[in-house]
């Protein structure tokens, strides 16, 4: 579920979302999102199994509880929901306040992903992020005692103004306040955003690789310590409290993204929203799909594999072999001499079950993946 | 037309447009061929926009092309007016100038919101080098920012020619489109050649068609010639017997016979462009003139570079279309070669940097090849130790330092035309590029023309391109080849990993070979992909290492973020990334992307 408000836009980010001051405005768009999950409610009715809804954004926790509350209705009414289901909602936690909370989590909502991003007042600053680090600690407070026991941090690592001592201390204070899950991403400067022209402008300057490298080890060491499990590139968990909706996205499960800009497979169909709200609202939801794939066998081992590879477990050869009906490295047979050199390295291991990325593998991700699409 | 008029000369004018970059030649050229109704719009579009892509691109014409139109004059006389198009690089100067002798007069387009420029100012003295009658007009009349009384006054005085009557028009617009057909046949003189003398025409310019071989397209100076006349090419003494003659139109219309004054074309069985050169001339074999036209140059290929296919087994494919490139120009030329880095290439000699440009795109585009090009070297004068010498073209074939005795470079006499306020800031550029002054004058009270000698080498690279962004695009520049001179040349080969790659050697003066070495060290460091090893970049001359760069070993290349399960976004960065690694040549251990090697021609001395 996208949910594309923003009271303002960060500076790092090239996500789709719109301003938001009005709750005329976002009833209407509950609207038109209802008026989505009706179409596919009819298209695939019950025979649908969702057991993980997740609110992404833009700033999902901009939305008043009632209307969090009418979207998952709709979608149990519309689908087979299952009862345990992992119902997870973005926040920015400048925008929640205890009687809000109680209210998502009565909605349904039983995980919280929280966009801290940094414990330092001035890395939030220069982030453009609206909250400050005091918030933080308060939100977590009220989140659990409005009942939510699975929360997740967001972290951001190679920041400007940011540096190593920074870094530990903001994980050292997301760690105290017990999350079940934490995710680190390493700041990426894309083209279009603010940063992106602060770049260009040679007014933003890229942490240095070595630096963000060191920062990104330094975390993993430090998670590790702290009994977290690091099960993909970017996250990391208490045992069992891996995010169930995100590794969808990692193991060729079907997902069904709702909302201006959002992004599905299902059904071996790959397509996308266009990312225009008031276009979305003025059609009630309905016919907004801008781009389509459909994928052939071919295309989902290559996207399984890669995707596959950013999690801790690697490709399972047996997986591989269920899902396509073919040997991986039959499959893969090209990148198999260059793969063998990466594990040589150091950068990737292999046996006669899986192949996996190595820590020092993760560095250069993008370099094996490219190996096998 | 073969019960002429006696008169029938009175009623030709043939003419040029002569304009800077973007001043609206080509718009006015097909205005006038829409006004004149000779061709239909359709006709003229296909004629006019075929394989223009890169001119339009770069803002030049390359290829000349040649039209012959109708125009009922206000006298009620039917007049023919022959357009006769000229291209506009430095490169290509000797073939405006064979275009302008086809003709009597030039129409000076100056655009009134931009005023005179450098490019207007050396082709109309390309013009008035051969006696043309100019007929200024300014263009761009539409526009609110347009200023005809100023330009005009600049015309006046820069040119040095009256331009109170200029016409005032717009191209785009089709505006005073009428009064300047007027001018056209009231200003530029007719023709007054003898159509009973012997013949004596002049070739401007020749094209390869595989129907009817080469085209050579003409300027009956005297005299007149039909089908199955023979004729003598007078400087390369080649003769043929006339297949077909007649009008462009711009697509050929044959006719009986063409005749003084007139201008066509003339089909023979040629083989090769080469065969009929422009400037060259035309008379007859059984009754010749005595003398031929002035002005004929062989073509004399001043740069050479090592072209290779990106694909090894494509060589054949690169060979075809460099031989089907050649029968279509006649300044282009190669022969085979092998580099220990590239395999099997071929050697390639044009007339300039852009020249080379234009063929290494043809074939990207035309022939949708994929090619590596090596650094572009002048013809170097070796004077070996037992006193032979040897003419190098290829960097790697210079002989061991310990048999040459010395080395000459050709130089060139460069005149340089510029306003006056830049004559410090390219006084100082041309000292760079080791140049003398010969000597300095003043054209008008704003103008200056500076006289170089200057080594080639120093000209090909990129002069042209610094003396443009040094006067914001006014400064002109011609050069011609005058003798060898001794020079304190020395190779300078690249070495990645510590092996050498032949390929990058080139050949540069002492004073320049630190900075040279520098620079191309700094460039690759930022095209060479990081490895799982560090790669040293280093030149060196001969044992001696003078720069050097690292390619630290890869440490990053990770997408932190998930996109919200955009998985096609992830797949197409990771699939461009694939692209990009198949782009690359490896040389030993090290991969080298293909743009390296242009990257590294291009010297930008503001860094």
């Amino acid at each position: 579920m996208h949910i594309p408000f923003c009271l303002r836009k960060c500076l790092y980010c090239d996500f789709y979302s719109e301003g938001c001051d009005d709750a005329e405005l976002r009833k209407a768009y509950t609207e038109a999102l209802l008026g989505e999950i009706a179409h596919y409610g009819h298209k695939y009715g019950k025979a649908l199994k969702a057991d993980t809804i997740f609110f992404g954004g833009g700033t999902p926790s901009l939305m008043e509880p009632e209307l969090i509350d009418s979207i998952i209705k709709a979608l149990r009414k519309a689908f087979t929901v299952s009862d345990n289901a992992e119902i997870t909602m973005e926040c920015n936690p400048a925008t929640l306040t205890a009687d809000k909370l109680m209210g998502y989590r009565a909605a349904g909502v039983n995980r919280l992903s929280i966009g801290s991003q940094s414990f330092d007042d001035e890395v939030l600053a220069a982030l453009g992020r609206i909250h400050k680090a005091s918030d933080i600690e308060d939100t977590v407070k009220a989140a659990r005692a409005a009942g939510f026991d699975n929360i997740s941090l967001d972290l951001m690592f190679a920041v400007p103004k940011q540096g190593m001592d920074k870094w530990r201390e903001s994980l050292e204070k997301a760690l105290s306040l017990h999350p079940e899950h934490l995710s680190f991403y390493s700041l990426e400067i894309a083209e279009g955003t603010p940063f992106g022209k602060m770049y260009q402008a040679g007014t933003l300057e890229e942490t240095p690789i070595e630096e963000d490298r060191r920062m990104y080890h330094y975390a993993l060491d430090r998670i590790e310590e702290a009994g977290y499990v690091h099960y993909e590139i970017s996250n990391a968990c208490l045992p069992g409290r891996e995010a169930r909706h995100n590794l969808k996205y990692w193991n060729l499960s079907d997902y069904l993204g709702l909302g201006p800009s959002a992004h599905s497979y299902i059904g071996g169909e790959r397509h996308s929203n266009a990312a225009n709200l008031a276009e979305y609202i003025k059609v009630g939801g309905v016919g907004c799909i801008e781009e389509s794939y459909i994928n052939d066998l071919d295309d989902d081992a290559v996207e399984y594999t890669f995707t596959a590879l950013r999690t801790k477990d690697g490709v399972s050869f047996e997986n591989f072999r269920d899902k396509f009906g073919q040997e991986f490295w039959e499959f893969h047979a090209s990148a198999k001499k260059e793969f063998e050199g990466f594990v040589q390295g150091g950068y990737a291991i292999e046996d006669d079950k899986h192949i996996a990325l190595t820590r020092k593998g993760i560095d250069i991700s993008n370099k094996i993946m490219a190996l096998f699409v | 037309m073969t019960n002429k008029d006696k008169d029938y000369q009175k009623y030709i004018r043939n003419f040029s447009i002569i304009a800077h970059i973007d001043h609206g030649k080509s718009t006015l050229a097909d205005r006038l061929i829409e006004t004149t109704g000779l061709v239909q719009s359709r006709d003229m579009k296909a004629q006019y926009l075929d394989n223009m892509d890169l001119e339009r691109e770069r803002g030049i014409t390359i290829k000349l092309q040649t039209t012959r139109l109708a125009y009922k004059g206000q006298d009620g006389n039917e007049y023919i007016l022959n357009l006769i198009d000229t291209p506009g690089h430095v490169d290509f100067n000797y073939e405006v100038s064979r275009s302008l002798a086809a003709c009597e007069g030039a129409v000076l387009v100056v655009d009134a919101t931009q005023g005179v420029e450098a490019q207007t100012l050396a082709n109309v003295y390309l013009a008035l080098d051969e006696d043309l009658e100019i007929l200024p007009c300014l263009n761009k009349i539409d526009l609110a920012s347009a200023r005809p009384d100023e330009t005009k006054q600049e015309i006046e005085e820069v040119i040095g020619i009256d331009a109170s009557e200029a016409p005032l028009i717009s191209a785009k617009e089709g505006l005073g489109i009428g009064e300047l057909l007027e001018e056209i046949v009231k200003v530029i003189p007719e023709p007054t050649g003898d159509p009973d003398g012997k013949l004596k025409a002049l070739i401007f310019d020749s094209k390869y068609d595989s129907y009817k071989g080469v085209i050579i397209y003409t300027r009956i100076i005297d005299g007149k010639v039909k089908k199955g006349d023979v004729i003598r090419l007078m400087n390369t003494g080649k003769k043929y017997e006339v297949t077909e003659v007649g009008f462009c139109a711009p697509g050929p219309v044959p006719a009986d016979v063409i005749s003084a004054g007139e201008v066509g074309y003339i089909c023979g069985s040629i083989k090769q462009v080469s065969d009929a050169r422009v400037g060259d001339t035309i008379t007859l074999d059984n009754d010749p003139t005595e003398e031929a036209l002035p002005g004929y140059k062989k073509a004399q290929s001043m740069v050479y570079c090592g072209i290779y296919p990106a694909e090894g087994e494509k060589y054949e494919t690169v060979k075809d279309a460099l031989e089907k490139l050649q029968v279509n120009d006649a300044a282009f030329n190669f022969e085979p070669e092998t580099s220990t880095a590239l395999g099997f290439g071929f050697r390639c000699g044009f007339l300039g940097l852009l020249h080379m440009e234009i063929i290494v795109e043809r074939l990207e585009r035309e022939f949708d090849l994929a090619v590596i090009t090596t650094s572009p070297s002048v013809i170097y004068k070796v004077v070996k130790q037992d006193g032979t010498v040897e003419m190098i073209q290829n960097p790697t074939n210079l002989p061991p330092q310990t048999e040459i005795a010395h080395i000459e470079e050709p130089m060139v006499k460069a005149d340089i035309m510029i306003p006056k306020e830049y004559v410090g800031a390219i006084m100082e550029l041309c000292q760079d590029r080791r140049g003398r002054m010969i000597h300095m004058e003043y054209i008008t009270e704003t103008r200056v023309q500076l006289h170089y000698e200057m080594p080639l080498n120093e000209v090909i690279y990129d002069f042209f391109d610094a003396l443009k962004s040094k006067t914001r695009g006014y400064g002109s520049l011609d050069y011609e080849f005058i003798r060898y001179e001794r020079s304190n040349v020395v190779k300078m080969d690249i070495l990645l990993n510590r092996d050498l790659v032949d390929a990058f050697s080139m050949i540069v003066h002492e004073s320049k070979a630190y900075a040279r070495g520098r620079f191309v060290c700094e460039k690759l460091k930022t095209i060479i992909p990081m490895h799982q090893f560090e790669v040293p970049i280093q030149a060196a001359i001969g044992q001696k290492v003078i720069a050097r760069e690292t390619v630290k070993a890869f440490r990053k290349d990770v997408i932190a973020k998930c996109y919200g399960g955009d998985i096609s976004r992830k797949k197409k960065l990771l699939e461009k990334q694939k692209e990009g690694k198949k782009r690359m040549r490896q040389f030993g251990t090290v991969e080298v992307p293909q743009e390296a090697f242009t990257a590294v021609l291009k010297y930008d001395e503001n860094k």
